[in-house]
């Protein structure tokens, strides 16, 4: 279950993690912690984008999730973006000014380009 | 036949019996065995189903429990000034929730007669479960701190820097980083009819009723407290809103306005009925919104905890006292008849009015808060106790006519009915959460005038 909600790519220095689903209270823990054993075992990698493009709805707990992975890149020097949010996730970014924070994109592509 | 031939079936026949019996008595023993086995298994699977349900049963008496306890830290009233009607709903998600609010009046000592200022607040921790309960008991005892060791008295309260205070001492706890914190202050400050506030995390906008206007939004929002963010400085800034008479706040966490039915999200349910409702004081507006959202549900739990807070600072003329001792009940009633000097007194709703009131206050052998509310459009009266003096349900007993503004939203076949028919001839109560305040409303004008539909 847990696999087919995330799925994680390395590109050289860039990971792009891949969340399939709502991200919420029940599962978010599981996600976070998995999502981050992953990133464990790829010393190197120094961005991380994450893939929101096959997620409907993010809740406080999911906001949460982005927010501590946040800050596990920027515990490496690294840094954490977002790709293909959909219209009410962009509003919870907008609302919240997690926009000031973490660089939001309209698709992977965009986003690896910019880590080039 | 040839005997040594024969001799020799019959002992190949006798060893092929003997191998048979033992190789059959051997597997009814391995059956056996097998038999015994499953059987073994479906007692420990039941043995363990057994030990799962008394797991299951004790958590659920604990939740309980904690639910208990959590409702007990909830408000039991809310601060409420005397030109104002405030209205509050909570309802966790599950047994107990991350959401909180309060509103108190903040103490000045001896500068109290120069100001007259309450604080507001709302806040929702991400999840709905113990850990979420937990967290927000802290959030409010930080709030509750600051008043006791940072504030003196007489100082301007700088929602910016309470939210810096609560912000820094999260910080210093180091609570997990998965974990935020959507927080809401306020002053509303009742000589300068201002609402001060900084706010952080996701919000959706507040919104702002006048009886006659079409709704405004405000959008709130910033970054919400987080250990992964770190302590964040002057980044919550301070804004002001104008709170003139004939203006209700709609405050409200995300749980009611996210919630979904399969089809839609309650947001855009909720703005028409605003729109569409905007003249109903703050206590029938809540009753509203109430029947509304569990119309929208179908009658089932929110998926989030629902927490919504509604400031009316009524238009028109209100009434005040405080029913004790040295305030008897008869000195109260002739304050009221020159209350009422020019709504006809003795004419048709007005008079059942008047008779529950003046029953309610001759029967009342305690503390009891009285504040009535007249304008052009409508007569309001409302009734408080102390909370444990019990509830209004005699008074609701004794007059069946009385209706409730939720059930009028709903008919008998559990139908929504698109437009409320409000009726001038009738007398419509709202109770508060606790049940220990009663409202009591009438609309001076016929159902459908423009003035009160739009």
């Amino acid at each position: 279950m847990l696999e087919e909600s995330l799925k994680i790519s390395f590109e050289n220095e860039t990971a792009v993690l891949q969340f399939d689903g709502e991200v919420i209270f029940d599962n978010s823990n599981q996600l976070k912690e998995a999502a981050k054993d992953r990133l464990d075992q790829e010393e190197q990698i120094g961005n991380l984008i994450v893939d929101l493009s096959q997620v409907p709805y993010l809740d406080s707990s999911g906001v949460g999730v982005l927010l501590s992975l946040f800050k596990f890149m920027r515990s490496r020097d690294g840094s954490l973006a977002i790709a293909g949010p959909n219209e009410k996730i962009q509003r919870v970014f907008e609302v919240t000014k997690m926009t000031e924070i973490i660089s939001a994109y309209e698709n992977v592509d965009q986003a690896l380009n910019e880590f080039k | 036949m040839n005997l040594p031939l024969l001799y020799l079936f019959i002992s190949v026949l006798t060893v092929l019996i003997i191998v048979l019996t033992i190789k059959n008595s051997s597997s009814k023993g391995q059956l056996h065995k097998l038999e015994d086995l499953v059987q073994n298994k479906n007692n420990l699977i039941r043995t363990q189903a057994e030990q799962i349900k008394d797991l299951e049963k004790d958590l659920k008496i604990k939740l309980k429990k904690a639910r208990n306890i959590h409702q007990r830290m909830l408000p039991d009233n809310l601060d409420e000034p005397d030109n104002f009607f405030f209205s509050d709903y909570y309802q966790p998600a599950e047994y107990i929730g991350g959401d909180y609010y309060n509103v108190f009046k903040i103490e000045h000592g001896s500068m109290d007669p120069f100001f007259e200022q309450y604080l507001v607040y709302f806040f929702d921790v991400s999840g709905h479960g113990i850990d979420s309960t937990l967290l927000s008991i802290f959030v409010n005892d930080s709030i509750e701190s600051y008043f006791k060791l940072q504030h003196n008295p007489g100082e301007k309260i700088s929602t910016n820097e309470l939210m810096n205070y609560i912000d820094q001492r999260y910080q210093k706890e180091g609570f997990p980083d998965d974990y935020l914190v959507c927080l809401f202050i306020a002053v509303l400050d009742n000589k300068k009819n201002t609402l001060s506030y900084s706010s952080g995390g996701f919000q959706y906008p507040i919104y702002k009723v006048n009886s006659k206007a079409e709704i405004e939004k405000i959008n709130i929002g910033g970054l919400p407290i987080s250990t992964a963010l770190g302590a964040l400085e002057d980044q919550r800034e301070e804004k002001v809103i104008a709170f003139g008479k004939d203006t209700t706040l709609v405050l409200s966490t995300d749980g009611l306005l996210e919630q979904s039915n399969g089809a839609d999200e309650y947001f855009n349910n909720f703005e028409e009925l605003l729109n569409k409702y905007q003249f109903l004081p703050a206590p029938f507006l809540k009753d509203l919104i109430c029947s509304d959202f569990y119309n929208f549900t179908n009658d089932d739990p929110a998926e989030d905890d629902i927490t919504f807070l509604l400031l009316e600072r009524a238009a028109g003329e209100i009434f005040n006292y405080h029913l004790n001792s040295d305030n008897p009940a008869e000195k109260l009633k002739n304050e009221f008849e020159q209350f009422l000097r020019d709504e006809g007194r003795d004419k048709g709703i007005i008079k059942l009015m008047k008779k529950i009131a003046y029953e309610i206050l001759d029967s009342s052998d305690s503390k009891m808060k009285f504040k009535a509310l007249k304008n052009k459009d409508l007569l309001m009266l409302s009734f408080e106790k102390d909370k444990n003096s019990g509830s209004w349900d005699s008074v609701l007993k004794l007059y069946p006519e009385l209706t409730s503004i939720a059930e009028k939203n709903t008919d008998q076949n559990k139908v929504i009915k698109k437009q409320i028919e409000f009726n001038k001839n009738e007398l419509y109560y709202s109770l508060n959460k606790q049940k220990s305040r009663i409202y009591l409303l009438f609309f001076k004008e016929n159902p459908g005038s423009d003035h009160l539909y739009k």
